[in-house]
């Protein structure tokens, strides 16, 4: 009968045994010719497969998806900050005010006309991966 | 809701970048192809990106991502076998996992003849340890089952592989 599961053989080539938990299990390899002969045989083993591994990684060339507005603020409170913005534009000169309202509406139509392009760019992603 | 619902562009890139590598590497392994791994990585981020307030912090972020592009890569492998034929199939027979005895000689890798020679439980497990470079830990997560299963698991699917290659080496 055995002294030792095994499957500790693994684990100890993986690293993932307490130290005086491979302390044992070395000592049990070490007074068994089969559990040598099975932990050289997993020893090199696992040297073939980690270098094979190697050879096969590769970093993928992928696009991160991005969020949906480039400014994470909540949609009611961009609501409101527009809000207060038209009112303070109400108090300066009507001359400059209409500018800057001009202005502000152009930004407005661009952050909306972005966000629609993205989220159908995400979409047009996914379905054609499906 | 979780904190990972609301992290950044810039920190969800942070968390996948350095995974990259290990996520080529297993998609490779999976589906045996780089321009298809590259697509199903490409899938599983768009997925964990659209699904990361599912995420529970309380695991292992890898092995979240890692299941992921295990289910996308699987998903791949099904929509090729449905184009391919049109008979219904088992995962596990996947012609595509099981190179023949010819294509190993014409491709000279013998480390990926024996894999796919393996049983699908056992090459499950090396494909996460050493191509996903996967703790006990993080399988066990991945594949729902305990650590002590891991540690079994993969000492049997050690055992199987050194058996093969014993088999390869007496038949010539």
């Amino acid at each position: 009968m055995d002294k030792i599961d095994r499957a500790k053989i693994s684990v100890l080539i993986d690293g993932e045994l307490s130290q005086e938990e491979a302390e044992l299990v070395y000592k049990a390899i070490a007074e068994d010719d089969s559990l040598r002969k099975e932990y050289e045989e997993i020893t090199k083993l696992n040297g073939e497969l980690k270098s094979y591994a190697q050879t096969v990684m590769f970093r993928p060339e992928v696009t991160f998806p991005k969020s949906s507005t480039s400014l994470n603020i909540p949609i009611p409170v961009m609501i409101f900050a527009i809000l207060i913005l038209r009112l303070f534009l109400k108090l300066i000169p009507s001359i400059i005010g209409s500018c800057f309202e001009i202005i502000v509406l152009g930004l407005v139509v661009t952050l909306v006309l972005q966000y629609l392009i993205r989220v159908s760019d995400q979409e047009r992603q996914l379905l054609l991966n499906r | 809701m979780n904190e990972f619902s609301r992290i950044s562009d810039d920190e969800f890139k942070q968390l996948i970048e350095p995974l990259l590598e290990y996520a080529g590497g297993y998609a490779f392994s999976i589906v045996r192809n780089r321009e298809d791994a590259e697509d199903a990585v490409q899938e599983a981020l768009l997925k964990a990106y659209k699904e990361l307030s599912s995420y529970d912090y309380s695991k292992s972020f890898k092995a979240w991502w890692f299941t992921i592009i295990r289910n996308c890569c699987l998903d791949l492998l099904r929509k090729r076998q449905v184009r391919s034929t049109s008979d219904d199939v088992e995962l596990d027979d996947l012609p595509l996992l099981k190179i023949n005895r010819q294509k190993k000689l014409e491709q000279d890798d013998e480390i990926s003849w024996v894999l796919s020679q393996l049983a699908p439980d056992h090459r499950q497990i090396i494909e996460l340890r050493y191509f996903g470079d996967c703790s006990y830990r993080e399988i066990s997560e991945i594949l729902d089952i305990p650590e002590g299963t891991v540690m079994s698991r993969l000492h049997c699917a050690r055992k199987a592989l050194t058996d093969i290659y014993r088999k390869e080496k007496e038949n010539g």
